[in-house]
Parts: structure tokens; C-alpha cells; sequence
């Protein structure tokens, strides 16, 4: 079969999955950031310094474990990706950290209370470059998102060359405020602001959203299966409390994936930490137009009984299992997920990131468990 | 080789509980280990803990914590590998929920650990707070306790502090619940109840 015929089997197997149509096959994706290079002998510092060799290990890890897919595709620096979605400082191997090291996020006030005001009277993009050189230096951020910018065309050629579907393929990420303030204010401080001055945080959070949504309709039209993230780590249910979610959280949530939804956008849930109180709310999302992608904390039984007719499930084999479980563990935990789906909506996928210290043996098991379990038709 | 959790907010007097736990243990003749998410961050002095003959590891989370469960395992191993420590004290993310360590710890394949104690900090101050905005997170730190602790009785009126005891009891009525101002130091006595 050419490369071109299995990228369109494979595309067409994974847009069933989310239309939660009869697969031939489970779709099986790849994500792991620092697993790709720690696999290939790569060090931290060049795949964080060098965007070039950030893409190429991470479609030669997809070639070496021959997916369907892969979540993101990778390319391009992640550290500055990752100062975009926290509004945070990190910590860079080569630079702050041994060159080896994963990349650390660094968890402090960066943001300040006045800092509302200024997004309101400022508008989010400009608030957002003047806010940068707190965090990183911004010819440096520049540069990085340019590259991305400049070769995300070539990079989706390559996979599709090489007969592989990137889900997310949209050139962008999306993030609800209340993840962006989290991460500049730090959680502490954030948290201490929805107590203390909400209509404030509020305030903020209104501007900064109308810009995204004003920026998902104006998203020019691209192919492939559309997906974008829709992140959410800190406004997990298993952290706020309902009032507060109920106003800062999920609204935000609705509205972007209506809009995203609305300019023919997958959204992907790419939720962290356990979400399993609020999976009922999923009932009032577009039905068979988003997938929820959880980490291995939320409750999939109670997502395929209050969502299972609505939605697709990318995920979810738990960080920990692959670092430190055996492959009879990986096989196991594969065969359950697979017979909770019988066939529909499911995409096998690491839950949230591979990490770093990823087993090789439990990701090769992963794969061999996907398709040995996964043949349906 | 037992286990210690110290789970709490953030800001709530973790590092300072865990140093003088550390301490005790070390005073006691027991070997002991330290993991914290990031030494820098909590100003734990490497140094000063090697010549207490303690080990500290750092967790790495890269972006978010399903990875630092991840970690948590492997170090642990390594721990148990290379150290042989009679006591590790682990101090889990302030910002996620405690629970990721329990999915994880089932995939330790180290020495069989002589068992988990798991102390919850509150800080007086601030618990009618952190219950109204954080409900879920504070109340699973509570409710999966073994021993309770509520710190800076120096900082807060007698009255915080019997509003946060009641809090806690009322969440989970069997842990033993002890106060302590930490910033004056760990009484002996009370560290040999919370050391296990």
C-alpha cells in the first residue's frame, strides 16, 4: 500500500473514531514530548533549543512505532510554546537546568493584580507583548513562533508523505483564561484573586476571550482532520469548586469550542487531572464534534455512560503506567479500554504526555496491545 | 522503607514541617530521604541536607503533573536502589490533586514500602478561603489523611484555629489532629507521633 493510501485509511479510521462510527481498527496516536528524543539519544538542550531536530525526532519516533498518528506533531521549540500557554518562566536544559534535564516549569508570581486592569484597558495581544520579556526574551519567542509559523505546511506534508495523521493540525493552541492568569499570577495567587477581587479576574477574563473567539472565526481554512487543543489543567473539577467553576471555567469552555466548532474546528479537550464531576456538562457540547483527551485521572466508565453516544475519547495510558509499570501492565490496561469502547470512539493514546522516563518496552507494548486488541471489523 | 506524604497548599508550612521532620528522623538514627517538587522554588539548601546525611530529590514536572506522578515512581525506585533510606519523605505538588500519587504508587516495583502515613497541613488562615474557592482539591487532602495538622497557631486567633479544626474534623473525623506553630519549631514529642 503507498504511503498516500495509508494516510488516507488511517485518516479516514480516526474520523470515524470520532464520529463514533465502527472502526476496522482502534486508531492508535503517539504523544510524548520528551519521550522522542530521550528514546533517540537525543539530549534535552538540542531538542529545546533546535526546532529542526524537535520535528525530525518526533516523526522518526512515529515512523519507529508505525501509529495512525500522533496527537501534535511537533517541531518547533517547546519552551516557548509552553510560556505561551503558562505565561510562565521556565527552566531550559542547556541554559537553567543540566542539558539533559527536562525542561521546569517555574511556579511563581509573575503576574500582578494590576496586570487585570492592564488587559482590560490594553486589549489581550498587546497586553500579551508587553507582558513577555517578564517571562522570556521576546525576539527569542519571536523567532520560535516564526519558525512554526514558516514550517507547520512543510511538517504536515512530511507526516502525510510518510503516510501519518496528525490530529491536531490546526497552527495554534487554544487555552481558556482562567489557564493563562493561573499560570502568570501562580496558583496560589490566583486563586487567593477569584476569593478576593473576582469581578476583576472576570473582567480580564472577558477581554482575553473575545479575542480568541474573534481569532477562532477569523482562522483561515485548512485539510486534515482539524484538531485543536482546548486546554485545561488547573480548572479541573478535581481542584475548583463548583460556584466557581460553574463561572469561571465552563462557560469560557463552551464558548470556544462552539466557536471552534462553528468554522468546521475539532476541538480537543486536552484536560488534565480528574474531571469526572463535571463529565455530565459534556451532554451540552456539539454532539460527535470533539474529543475529550484526559490523562489517566478522570472516570472513563462514567464518561462512556453520561457521554459515550456524543463524544470520542483520546487517551488515556497513564504517564505513571508507562514510566514504571510492566508491558503485562500496559497490555492490560489497553485490553480494558478497548472493551470498554467495543469499537467506537476511541483513539489509543498516551494520556496527556509520555514522559520522559517512558519505559521503550511499555510504548512498544502499548502499540502491540492496540493492535492486537484493537482489530474490530 | 516507609513512606511519608505531606500534602497542604501551597504556602501552608509544608517545608517547614518536612525539615524538622527530617531532622528528627535523622537525630533518631534513621537514614532519610527527602523528594520536593523543586528545590530552588522551596529553598531547601541541598548541602545542608547532605551533611545531615539526608538525600533530597527534586521532581521534575516538566509542565503538569501527570508527569511528576510518573517521576515520583522512578525516583522512588532509584531511591530504594541506591539509598536504601528506612524513611522517604515526599512533598507532592501543592497544586495538584493528592490522588495522582495513590493511581501511581501501584507501579512501584522497589522493596516492599513498610507503610504509607500521609499528614495533611492547613493553614488556619487561610482555610475558609482555600474550602470556598478550592473545595475539592483541600477537602481530598483532608478526607485522605492519617494525621492532621494544623500550623501558624502563632499567626491565627484561637478562633481560626478552632474553625479549622472543626473543618477537618468534620471532613475526616478519625484522623489524630494536632496543632503547632512550626515557625518556633517541631516539639519532640509531637514529631515521634507524626514520624512513622
Amino acid at each position: 500500500m503507498s504511503n498516500e493510501a495509508l494516510y488516507q485509511q488511517r485518516y479516514d479510521r480516526i474520523k470515524k473514531a470520532i464520529n463514533l462510527e465502527l472502526v476496522d481498527q482502534v486508531p492508535v496516536v503517539y504523544m510524548g514530548s520528551a519521550f522522542a528524543p530521550r528514546w533517540h539519544g537525543m539530549t534535552m538542550a538540542e531538542f529545546c533549543e533546535n526546532p529542526e531536530s524537535s520535528f525530525q525526532v518526533n516523526l522518526a519516533t512515529v515512523k519507529r512505532l508505525d501509529v495512525d498518528g500522533v496527537n501534535l506533531a511537533g517541531g518547533g521549540r517547546i519552551t516557548p510554546l509552553l510560556t505561551s500557554l503558562w505565561m510562565a518562566r521556565l527552566g531550559v536544559p542547556g541554559r537553567d537546568l543540566p542539558a539533559d534535564s527536562l525542561w521546569q516549569v517555574r511556579e511563581a508570581e509573575v503576574m500582578t493584580t494590576d496586570d487585570y486592569d492592564a488587559i482590560v484597558n490594553m486589549g489581550w495581544s498587546a497586553f500579551f507583548g508587553s507582558y513577555l520579556p517578564r517571562v522570556i526574551d521576546p525576539q527569542e519567542f519571536g523567532m520560535s513562533m516564526g519558525w512554526v509559523m514558516q514550517n507547520t505546511p512543510r511538517i504536515q506534508q512530511a507526516y502525510r508523505e510518510a503516510g501519518y495523521v496528525i490530529v491536531c493540525d490546526a497552527p495554534a493552541n487554544v487555552n481558556i483564561p482562567f489557564e493563562y492568569l493561573c499560570g502568570g499570577r501562580s496558583m496560589q495567587k490566583f486563586f487567593l484573586d477569584l476569593y478576593r477581587i473576582p469581578d476583576k479576574v472576570k473582567a480580564a477574563m472577558d477581554v482575553i476571550q473575545a479575542e480568541q473567539i474573534a481569532a477562532i472565526k477569523a482562522a483561515p481554512p485548512f485539510g486534515g482532520i482539524r484538531g485543536i487543543w482546548v486546554g485545561g489543567w488547573r480548572s479541573a473539577s478535581a481542584l475548583v469548586a463548583p460556584r466557581l467553576w460553574n463561572k469561571f471555567v465552563w462557560p469560557y469552555i463552551v464558548e470556544q469550542v462552539e466557536a471552534l466548532v462553528s468554522v468546521g474546528i475539532t476541538p480537543v479537550l486536552h484536560w488534565d487531572q480528574d474531571w469526572t464531576r463535571d463529565l455530565v456538562r459534556l451532554q451540552e457540547l456539539p454532539a460527535k464534534k470533539c474529543i475529550l483527551n484526559p490523562d489517566g485521572m478522570t472516570d472513563l466508565r462514567k464518561f462512556k455512560e453520561l457521554v459515550g453516544d456524543r463524544m470520542a475519547m483520546m487517551g488515556d495510558i497513564p504517564a505513571s503506567l508507562l514510566a514504571a509499570g510492566t508491558p503485562d501492565d500496559v497490555y492490560a490496561y489497553v485490553k480494558d479500554q478497548v472493551a470498554l469502547f467495543e469499537g467506537r470512539g476511541l483513539i489509543l493514546c498516551p494520556g496527556c504526555d509520555a514522559p520522559i522516563n517512558t519505559k521503550p518496552e511499555n510504548m512498544e507494548a502499548f502499540v502491540a496491545a492496540a493492535r492486537e486488541y484493537g482489530k474490530v471489523g | 522503607m516507609h513512606l511519608l506524604l505531606v500534602t497542604g497548599f501551597l504556602g501552608s508550612g509544608k517545608t517547614t514541617l518536612i525539615l524538622s521532620l527530617a531532622r528528627a528522623a535523622h537525630e533518631s538514627g534513621r537514614r532519610a530521604a527527602i523528594i520536593v517538587n523543586e528545590i530552588g522554588e522551596i529553598g531547601i539548601d541541598n548541602q545542608l541536607m547532605r551533611q545531615l546525611n539526608l538525600d533530597v530529590w527534586e521532581l521534575f514536572n516538566g509542565c503538569i503533573c501527570c508527569t511528576l506522578t510518573a517521576d515520583l515512581v522512578t525516583t522512588l525506585q532509584k531511591l530504594d536502589a541506591d539509598y536504601a533510606p528506612d524513611l522517604v519523605i515526599v512533598e507532592p505538588s501543592g497544586a495538584a490533586d493528592p490522588r495522582n500519587l495513590l493511581n501511581a504508587l501501584p507501579y512501584y516495583r522497589g522493596r516492599p514500602l513498610d507503610g504509607i502515613r500521609w499528614i495533611t497541613v492547613l493553614d488556619p488562615l487561610r482555610l475558609p478561603m482555600l474550602l470556598e474557592v478550592l473545595e475539592p482539591l483541600i477537602t481530598a487532602g483532608i478526607r485522605q489523611a492519617d494525621v492532621l495538622l494544623v500550623s501558624k497557631t502563632d499567626l491565627a486567633s484561637s478562633e481560626e484555629v478552632a474553625a479549622a479544626e472543626a473543618a477537618a474534623r468534620e471532613i475526616n473525623p478519625a484522623a489524630p489532629l494536632f496543632t503547632v506553630a512550626l515557625a518556633s519549631g517541631l516539639d519532640a514529642a509531637l514529631a515521634a507521633e507524626l514520624l512513622p
